[in-house]
Parts: structure tokens; C-alpha cells; sequence
């Protein structure tokens, strides 16, 4: 017995089985939010990246953007792809956390059981991992946009 | 060492009362990591509700001059927007804390606490991203109708 219970005093109770369906309401919910925002990133993707190239190209962008982008937008189009994949991909792990842990409760099926909180883990595992990369990317671009300030400093004559 | 001499169904008879979900060292494992993430995320916006507070303070001081009660208008709004952040940061810590430690000592009643503390960040979340998106569509008819207003 203590074997398959892991030694352990931890049970699923009445409440907990409450506040989980609750949570999965609000996760289906930001899922679907989120599938909908992805799309319109999407679309604005289709839209957007020409765009920041052609007006690169064309000189509209005063001079330390424009040599800027024109010079590394395929790191826009790839931090923009990598958002747009993040988005996508969060919401998916809310989407099957929210089926999972109901089919569970409602099923008494471990497996569902098991695989609601590997999702849950998942996307709570690729958001922190998310804000530290566009905390570290933040800060790269600060630097960036401020030693090339500094550098184009020297030239400008007002 | 685990007793494997025993019938297959060992535990699911009078023992699996308690709706038969299984709390697994799997399920446990997952959990540890996402109340390490969540602590987190509630670190960073802690931290971000202290920047704000500093902000309150910049922000206040430097628009006191501007216009009557301009400052403590510029304050209020930075003390409700880290209001604001300080709810989610809240739950978040507490299901960190309560679940990591149900996890590592059995308590059953820090793991529902924990689990609720779950979900009232999800609530809260949900509640806030319906009442911006609200605001929006009420930005949007208002622009609309003033527009309409301005041509007559």
C-alpha cells in the first residue's frame, strides 16, 4: 500500500478538485486569448516585416535605426517568429492543462492526471524562461542603442 | 525496496476512497518546478512594484510644480498601478511557498491552500485582461461617436 502511495500524506480532496476545474476555466480562457492574439501576430507579421525592411532600404528612418535594422533585421523577423511561437505554444500548454485536469476530475483518469500538471509545467517552464530571455535581450538592446548613440554622437553637428 | 509481491490492484480498493487520483512523484516533481517558477515571476514583479514605487516618488516630486494637484494625481496613479501588480505577485508567492512546502513535508492542508491561492491569481488575471478589454471596446464606441460628433 504505503508503495503505491508513495509514503506520502497527500491526497486529492473535494476542495483542491474545486479550485483546479476553476483554474482550468480561467487557463481554457487565457488559451483561447492567446490563440486569438496569435493569429493577429501572425498577420501582422505578414504585414509588419516587409514593411521595417522596405522602409530600411529606403532611408525613411533617421540614420542610427535605419543602419540599425537594415543591418540585423533578420534579428527582428527572428525575435518577432520566436514571440510568435512562444505565444502559441503557452496558450497550447494551457489548452491541454485545462482538457487534462478535467478529463481527470471527471474520469478519474491518472494519465490525464499526469500529463495536466507535465503541461502546466511546461508552460509555466517556457514563460520564465521567456522573461529571461527578453530581460537579457532588453538589455543587450539598451546597450546597443546606446553605444551607437555614443558612437554617431561624435558626427552630429548642430 | 518496494514490496512487488502483492496483487495488481494493491491500492485501488478500499484505499483509492479518496476519488482514486494519485498523487505520483511525477506529478510532485512537476509541481516543485512550477512553484520554482511562479516564486520567480513573483520575484521579478515584486521587483517591479518596487520600480514603481520609485517611480511614484520621481514622478510626484517632479510634476508637483505642473499643475494643481497635478503630483498626488501622478502619484495615485502610480500607487494603484503597483496596487495592481502587488495581487498577482501575492498569490503567486503563496502558492510557491505553500505547495513547495506541502510537497516536501505531506501537509494536504498547504497543498489546497496552495492550489487556491492558484487560483485566485488566475481569476485575477482573467477578471483584469475582461475588464481592459472592456475598456477598450468602450475607448473604441466613445472615439466613434465623437468622431461622428465632430463632423455634424
Amino acid at each position: 500500500m504505503d508503495s503505491f502511495n508513495n509514503t506520502s500524506d497527500l491526497r486529492v480532496t473535494s476542495g483542491m478538485e474545486t479550485n483546479w476545474r476553476i483554474t482550468s476555466k480561467w487557463a481554457m480562457f487565457f488559451a483561447v486569448l492567446g490563440f486569438i492574439f496569435a493569429g493577429f501576430y501572425l498577420l501582422g507579421a505578414i504585414a509588419i516585416i516587409p514593411m521595417i525592411r522596405m522602409m530600411a532600404s529606403m532611408g525613411v528612418m533617421p540614420e542610427p535605426m535605419a543602419s540599425l535594422i537594415g543591418s540585423f533585421s533578420w534579428v527582428f523577423v527572428l525575435i518577432y517568429l520566436i514571440a510568435l511561437g512562444s505565444l502559441f505554444f503557452l496558450s497550447y500548454f494551457h489548452l491541454k492543462f485545462s482538457n487534462g485536469i478535467n478529463r481527470a476530475i471527471n474520469f478519474t483518469d491518472q494519465n490525464a492526471f499526469v500529463g495536466a500538471w507535465r503541461n502546466l509545467r511546461n508552460h509555466y517552464r517556457l514563460y520564465g524562461s521567456m522573461v529571461i530571455v527578453f530581460i537579457v535581450l532588453y538589455i543587450v538592446m539598451v546597450i546597443a542603442v546606446f553605444s551607437i548613440v555614443g558612437s554617431a554622437g561624435g558626427n552630429l553637428n548642430y | 525496496m518496494e514490496d512487488l509481491n502483492q496483487p495488481l490492484d494493491a491500492g485501488l480498493g478500499s484505499d483509492a476512497s479518496d476519488d482514486g487520483l494519485k498523487i505520483t512523484d511525477e506529478i510532485r516533481r512537476y509541481w516543485l518546478e512550477t512553484a520554482n517558477w511562479a516564486l520567480f515571476l513573483a520575484v521579478l514583479m515584486f521587483i517591479g512594484i518596487g520600480l514603481v514605487l520609485i517611480g511614484m516618488f520621481v514622478g510626484g516630486m517632479m510634476s508637483v510644480g505642473m499643475a494643481a494637484g497635478g503630483g498626488i494625481a501622478v502619484m495615485i496613479m502610480f500607487f494603484l498601478y503597483a496596487l495592481l501588480l502587488f495581487f498577482p505577485a501575492w498569490y503567486y508567492y503563496k502558492f510557491s511557498t505553500l505547495t513547495k512546502q506541502a510537497v516536501n513535508t505531506g501537509d494536504n492542508n498547504a497543498l489546497e491552500d496552495g492550489f487556491d491561492y492558484l487560483k485566485r491569481f488566475y481569476r485575477f488575471i482573467g477578471i483584469l485582461i475582461i475588464v481592459v478589454i472592456a475598456l477598450y471596446i468602450l475607448f473604441f464606441i466613445f472615439g466613434i461617436a465623437m468622431l461622428s460628433n465632430f463632423r455634424n
